[in-house]
């Protein structure tokens, strides 16, 4: 089946919280086999994004379509999601975990889960509640980036891990999304992952201030990713 | 859809076996100093102590059983869909319906398996592991009658379909409060309380507005499963499935209810 160039359309996407608009009227259009940064200070609607992705919040107006469906189904058989938050089963352990992804997830490497395990030297056998926060947290990222998706949405997947680990994560992201798949990556971090980055979304005060190529940056502002932000949101 | 009932069925033996397997034991100790205070033995206090605490041991863990299982199934649509689990089930490939589906019927399956264990307990403490074997023979009786009157196996399976259309019925309502009051901006679990009282006094409501509606109407008949000159299994069967029937309209309102609102007003917050 051909695929459509475009993976993420967002149309006059809008989400209000009550009386609070946490993201305003984006037109966004993001493609395949692209790394690409979501970046902006808390509460710019980085995570309201991510989570409208993924189906876990519904558009106040305008749409959006992963893979050209409305989030679903079939969004959710291609696209991996990293939330900023624990959501896997304490009680369960690891290797139940890996079971879990195998049943659910047709595109789930669990050969790749064990090497990754491994060298972490995280056991298989431990429960999930004895870990410490950063192994769960990558645990978690370990599951996420073991499938084969289309897709991965990874929402601040560095910020609870030490820098040592933070390296390891980033060149296990690098090396296991293919030449057609795209990750959307939302972090505070740029410095770390400018290196990785093709392009980056600023938002801010939920709305869109820059959608470019991290090329383009270079050359028409001559300045790196981490000044540009640091110049666009000044406090 | 299957994953779904075996990963839920996990989640929930977790919690409720090891308590109903209690269940069992205490009753079969409880017997046992039952046995003790009966037997001509010397006056002894400490096994009258322990006998007379492990008595109230055994009122408390039969309460734990109607509680611990009304909040499992509770705590598992709750916290699994609506908590932060939710992140995880709902990015699933999978519908809401399923998980909706999912989770009723291992919820109607631990609720029929506290039921089983109770009736156990009871027969335990009555009469020891005789009320057990005893249970063996009321089997026996059982298929001795269905063999001698095989329409009694149909009234047993119409019971059971009543009972566990009753079981859906009431498990989706308390689903449905539930996501009602995900609705809600904030106060959430507050407000599935709100929910669940004010539709059950909605329901009672109409419930009585429809008897007294339909008071001498051809439904009503059906419902007292009467006609003149029927005979008196066909009476039953009638009145049987005409209950199933009406029952199956709240059922379904309940379930669709419900996945409207898992499918198109999902928050999670």
């Amino acid at each position: 089946m051909e695929q459509n160039n475009e993976l993420i359309v967002c149309q006059g996407l809008t989400k209000r919280y009550g009386g609070k608009t946490a993201l305003d009227d984006l037109d966004l259009t993001l493609g395949r086999g692209r790394f690409i940064g979501l970046l902006g200070p808390n509460g710019s609607g980085k995570t309201t994004v991510i989570k409208l992705i993924n189906g876990l919040l519904q558009p106040t107006s305008g749409s959006i379509t992963v893979d050209g469906e409305k989030p679903g189904v079939h969004t959710h058989s291609i696209v991996s999601y990293l939330p900023d938050r624990p959501y896997l089963n304490d009680w369960m352990r690891v290797c139940d975990l890996l079971d879990f992804f195998a049943d659910f997830y047709a595109d789930f490497d669990r050969v790749k889960a064990n090497d990754m395990l491994e060298s972490l030297s995280i056991s298989p056998l431990a429960r999930l509640k004895t870990l410490s926060k950063g192994t769960k947290e990558k645990v978690q990222l370990i599951l996420v980036m073991s499938r084969r998706a289309q897709l991965y949405v990874l929402d601040e997947p560095i910020a609870g891990v030490d820098p040592a680990a933070r390296d390891y994560i980033l060149s296990t992201i690098l090396s296991n999304y293919s030449e057609q798949a795209s990750v959307v990556m939302s972090t505070h971090l740029i410095a770390d992952i400018e290196r990785v980055l093709d392009e980056v979304i600023f938002l801010k005060e939920g709305r869109l201030m820059l959608h470019e190529s991290v090329d383009t940056i270079r050359e028409e502002h001559g300045k790196s990713v981490d000044m540009l932000f640091r110049e666009v949101f000044v406090c | 859809m299957l994953k779904l009932l075996k990963y839920e069925w996990k989640a929930c033996a977790r919690t409720c076996l090891p308590l109903y397997g209690a269940v069992l034991v205490i009753s079969i100790i409880n017997r046992l100093f039952g046995l003790f205070r009966k037997s001509p033995m010397p006056d002894n206090r400490w096994i009258e102590l322990i006998g007379m605490l492990m008595g109230f041991v055994y009122f408390g863990i039969m309460v734990a059983v109607a509680v611990v299982t009304t909040v499992l199934l509770i705590q598992r649509f709750y916290k699994s869909l609506l908590g932060d689990e939710g992140y995880l089930m709902f990015t699933l490939p999978v519908t809401p319906a399923q998980h909706i589906w999912a989770k009723t019927i291992i919820a109607v399956v631990m609720c029929a398996l506290a039921c089983v264990v109770s009736v156990c307990s009871i027969l335990i403490l009555a009469d020891g592991m005789n009320g057990l074997v005893g249970l063996g023979g009321l089997f026996q009786e059982i298929a001795r009658m269905v063999s001698a009157k095989p329409i009694a196996l149909v009234y047993g399976l119409e019971a059971m379909l009543w009972m566990t259309i009753s079981a859906v019925c009431g498990i989706l309502f308390i689903y449905l409060c539930i996501a009602l009051g995900h609705l809600a901006k904030k106060h959430r679990v507050a407000m599935a309380v709100v929910w669940y009282f004010v539709l059950s006094s909605v329901l009672q409501f109409a419930a009585v507005g429809l008897v007294y509606l339909l008071d001498e109407s051809p439904l009503y008949y059906l419902l007292l499963g009467w006609s003149e000159g029927m005979p008196q299994a066909a009476t039953f069967h009638v009145s049987m499935l005409t209950v199933c029937l009406l029952e199956l309209i709240p059922t379904a309102v309940f379930f669709f209810g419900t996945q409207y609102i898992l499918k198109n007003r999902l928050n999670l917050e």
